[in-house]
């Protein structure tokens, strides 16, 4: 198969596109560390580099397992969130009242940080994972259905006539043409929905105040623990990280025929 | 009546918003089976238009179209009607193979025994070794043989194409027509071509219909009564150049007027 390229980390890639960021990051910590001792920052204000890593070290089993119950609430919210906001988009194509009514609505609730319902569903739905997932879901909704629509009727108008002119039926067109079609735009609401799904995961338990990386940070806040603080937001940021790599090496092999990834 | 086209009083204006388009006026025209009809006219005039109503694409605000007595509609649900759009429209998902199989796979008559079917077309076309590449591996010319095997492969009574050299090369391009020729002198479809170049209409058709600038009516009406099989060689005779020259009058003549 000729379109499926595997990518060897050969030397000059290496020398290219990793060395650089590893070096920047490797000359900011250093400077950071030099700074907090010289200038003999306390720990509660900024801790150094070694401190934070020292932390990290040492509660590495417990920030983990946070670090999983989060994960597992985004990925959770984030699934329950597509999976109904896909649905959605496709109900909205098929009828005009839906769409009348529910387009407008979301395009408006697509640019608000819905990620404030958070402290209600807590309220609502108690101290566990449910509100949680909830947020999670909620706001992976919107760019997910709002995106999805907009994909179902971005389709070819050559390639719908030629369907036409075999007088293929509206479902043989929605499964072989419109679902196909949208999914450059599905994915592209998926890459926005993830890390809004570790936000929602996040803020949900930051506000129960008992569980995930949420709950730890809840807890270090209120005690000024700022080595905890710093250890969890790396966490949150290789959550994050994970699953963007994820969905953008699945949209990679499902898209490869797309605009966006030829003459790469 | 199998391959015959008949149009009568044909007229299409489109309606965009409150934009009107009108495109074809009182277009009459027959083809009779196994006849190749070239329809040439300037650019904008509405050959896709009337190319579209033909096949069902576009319903036309007047007139009459029947393909073997039925109307187009009923046409495509016999699968009739082989359409090489203006693009080769391929789907960019589909390897060729797949691209070629799908309008057996859609609307699906008979129990056809799709792959193999594929693969003649696709045989045909020279493409055998590319049967698992996908639209975006595939050069121009490579891309319009896949559409025209995917417009054959359910073998329809009419072939409509709409320019569907247009935008290949002059070798490419002269090859594309022998082909073109080989195959219609071996099946004996009617074909309707839409062309803007006056050379292929020559040395393609039997007929060559001439439309005015939109809105496009038919301002003449040429006879190539050349033998067949004919050949690239055919360029340099006399008759050739007359014929073009003639059109070519047709043509000109409604720029003055
Ligand atoms: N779907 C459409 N809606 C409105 N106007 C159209 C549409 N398609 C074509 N037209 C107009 O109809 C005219 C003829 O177009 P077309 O048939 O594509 O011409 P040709 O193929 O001869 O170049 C053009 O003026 C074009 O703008
Ligand atoms: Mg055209």
């Amino acid at each position: 198969m000729k379109y499926n390229k595997k990518y060897v980390v050969s030397e000059s890639y290496f020398l290219q596109h990793i060395a650089p960021p590893i070096l920047a990051m490797t000359v900011i910590g250093a400077i950071w560390e030099m700074y907090t001792r010289l200038a003999k920052i306390p720990t509660y204000i900024l801790p150094s580099p070694v401190t934070v890593i020292d932390h990290f070290y040492n509660n590495f089993s417990n920030l983990v397992t946070s670090g999983g119950i989060t994960l597992i609430e985004a990925v959770a919210g984030f699934i329950i969130g597509s999976t109904l906001a896909m649905a959605t988009a496709v109900l909205m194509g098929l009828s005009r009242i839906l769409e009348r009514s529910l387009y407008p609505v979301a395009l408006l609730v697509k640019v608000t940080p819905m990620v404030a319902i958070a402290p209600l569903l807590v309220i609502w739905f108690g101290f566990n994972m449910i509100p949680i997932i909830l947020v999670a879901a909620v706001i992976t909704f919107f760019p997910v259905m709002v995106n999805t629509y907009i994909g179902l009727r971005s389709i070819n108008t050559g390639i719908l006539d030629v369907f036409k002119s075999v007088h293929a039926s509206n479902w043989e067109i929605f499964i072989n043409l419109r679902i196909p079609s949208s999914l450059p735009y599905v994915f592209a609401g998926f890459r926005v929905a993830i890390p809004l799904s570790v936000i929602g995961a996040f803020v949900g338990e930051f506000f129960s105040g008992n569980r995930g990386l949420g709950g730890i940070m809840f807890v270090a806040y209120h005690n000024l623990d700022m080595p905890a603080l710093f250890s969890a937001i790396l966490i949150l940021a290789i959550i994050g990280i994970c699953l963007t790599v994820t969905i953008s090496y699945v949209e990679k092999r499902w898209l490869f025929w797309h605009e966006s990834f030829l003459n790469r | 009546m199998e391959g015959h086209i008949s149009i009568s009083g044909l007229s299409h204006t489109y309606v965009d918003k409150d934009v009107q388009t009108t495109t074809l006026i009182d277009i009459n025209l027959q083809a009779s089976r196994g006849e190749f009809v070239s329809v040439v006219g300037p650019s904008g005039a509405g050959k896709t238009t009337l190319l579209k109503t033909i096949g069902g694409l576009v319903k036309p605000s007047i007139g009459q179209i029947f393909i073997n007595g039925n109307s187009p509609k009923k046409a495509q649900r016999f699968k009739n009607i082989g359409f090489m759009m203006q693009d080769p429209s391929l789907i960019p998902w589909l390897n060729v193979m797949k691209n070629v199989q799908l309008p057996l796979k859609l609307n699906p008559s008979t129990n056809q025994d799709q792959s193999s079917r594929a693969l003649e077309w696709i045989e045909s076309v020279e493409l055998t070794d590319y049967v698992n590449y996908f639209p975006h591996q595939l050069s121009g010319g490579m891309k319009q043989r896949v559409a025209f095997a995917r417009a054959m492969v359910i073998d329809p009574d009419i072939m409509l194409m709409d320019e569907p050299l247009g935008a290949l090369d002059e070798i490419t391009r002269s090859s594309m027509q022998q082909h073109l020729l080989n195959v219609w002198e071996k099946t004996g479809k009617t074909v309707i071509l839409v062309t803007h170049s006056i050379r292929e209409a020559v040395m393609m058709s039997d007929r060559i219909i001439v439309l005015s600038p939109r809105p496009a009516k038919i301002i003449g009406e040429v006879r190539v009564n050349i033998p067949r099989p004919r050949n690239e060689r055919l360029e340099h005779s006399d008759i050739f150049q007359q014929l073009i020259q003639e059109t070519k009058k047709i043509l000109e003549f409604t720029k003055t007027a």
